[in-house]
């Protein structure tokens, strides 16, 4: 009922939700609260202990994060924000040749390459490429080639004039060869091409490798930090 | 480029002791890393009149047919965010609105989805202390 590969909606007297699989290594309940206050957390984490199912939180502002705990729910991962101001980068005018339009086509080309570079929880599905794309107005998807290998990709996400990083992530044998920084830099030069003011981006707090990159390339914290919540019964 | 004020009009569309907002798709609010709950919103054109944004908006982002309850607005948002580290002083003037006809066009690309709900349901989706206030304030609570 709960682990599903498309998102469904339930209603209950407590309130509205969504849920589905979290991603297909890892079985897990990804619960997004749509109508219901505290009530709703707490029975959701009776119910968690009763079918014996770990349900995971949508990302939650840090701010916002004191009534699932009061819930019963625990902190499961944290997450930054991370936002390079593009006002101060120059134009090039390099052509960008890696990059298209991500449509759901495109989705089973990519769910390979991503299963190749995210550790099992962190991997999308393909309902969770769907929701991506579903997030911004327009999608673009750059592929990193490596002698003829695929060794990464970064979908940009754009709405008005600011760019979300997607995703984005190099396969671990092409990691440290420099390939990450090429990889962000076309992003970079294109967002700036597309006339964008900034560039924004979701990144673990643990995940150093990543925060070192992405700080090396002009990219600060913002005030902005999200938790994903875990039913008390996830460890 | 931005010299740190932005100002912006919205509509607070009432139907039958429910209110109308948005879903917007991660784009241009204080916390815009996903996506987040509030009113029918948006920037004033060359020369237009603040009121007359707010209603155009209503209906390029919801689809909802409406019309001025009155000239002045019922509500003022004032807020400071920070963009990339530059501080924006933000204003939004909302106009109460009554609806000439609902869902008459499909809602913008920038939205994700619409919801026209109660005062309870509002208060718990509204992303935004600032929108929460203005609810409390239409709904008098």
């Amino acid at each position: 009922m709960f682990l599903t590969n498309e998102k469904k909606k339930h209603s209950t007297w407590q309130g509205t939700f969504y849920t589905r699989k979290w991603n297909d290594q890892t079985p897990v309940v990804y619960f997004e609260k749509l109508y219901g206050g505290r009530p709703l957390l707490k029975k959701i984490n009776q119910l968690a202990l009763q079918e014996n199912l770990i349900f995971n939180s949508s990302m939650v502002d840090e701010n916002n994060s004191t009534v699932w705990q009061s819930a019963g729910w625990e902190v499961s991962e944290k997450l930054n924000v991370l936002s390079l101001n593009l006002k101060n980068i120059k134009q090039s005018d390099k052509n960008i040749e890696n990059v298209e339009v991500f449509t759901d086509a495109k989705i089973p080309e990519v769910l390979n390459l991503d299963h190749n570079i995210f550790d099992p929880y962190w991997q999308n599905s393909i309902a969770a490429f769907k929701e991506t794309i579903e997030s911004c107005v327009h999608n673009y998807l750059f592929i990193q080639k490596a002698d003829g290998d695929t060794a990464g990709y970064g979908i940009l996400g754009i709405t008005r004039n600011h760019g979300f990083l997607q995703r984005f992530g190099i396969v671990k044998k092409y990691q440290n060869s420099g390939l990450g920084k090429k990889l962000l830099e076309d992003v970079v030069a294109f967002s700036k091409q597309k006339k964008l003011v900034n560039v924004r981006l979701n990144t673990q707090t643990q995940n150093k490798h990543a925060q070192s990159l992405y700080l090396n390339n002009g990219f600060v914290y913002t005030k902005t930090n999200f938790l994903i919540l875990a039913t008390s019964n996830h460890k | 480029m931005n010299s740190g004020v932005d100002f912006a009009a919205g509509g607070i569309v009432l139907l039958e002791q429910k209110i109308l907002i948005v879903k917007n798709k991660r784009g241009d609010s204080p916390e815009d890393s996903v996506s987040w709950w509030g009113y029918p919103k948006g920037h004033m054109e060359e020369g237009e009149k603040p009121a007359d944004a707010a209603v155009r908006e209503v209906f390029e982002e919801t689809g909802f047919e409406v019309k001025l309850k009155s000239n002045k607005p019922i509500a003022e948002s004032r807020y400071e965010i920070s963009r990339d580290g530059e501080k924006v002083q933000k204003t939004v003037w909302f106009y109460e609105m009554e609806v000439i006809e609902s869902f008459k066009n499909e809602p913008d690309d920038e939205i994700e989805e619409i919801a026209l709900v109660d005062f309870a349901s509002a208060f718990d989706l509204l992303t935004h202390e600032e929108d929460k206030k203005i609810l409390k304030y239409v709904f008098n609570k």
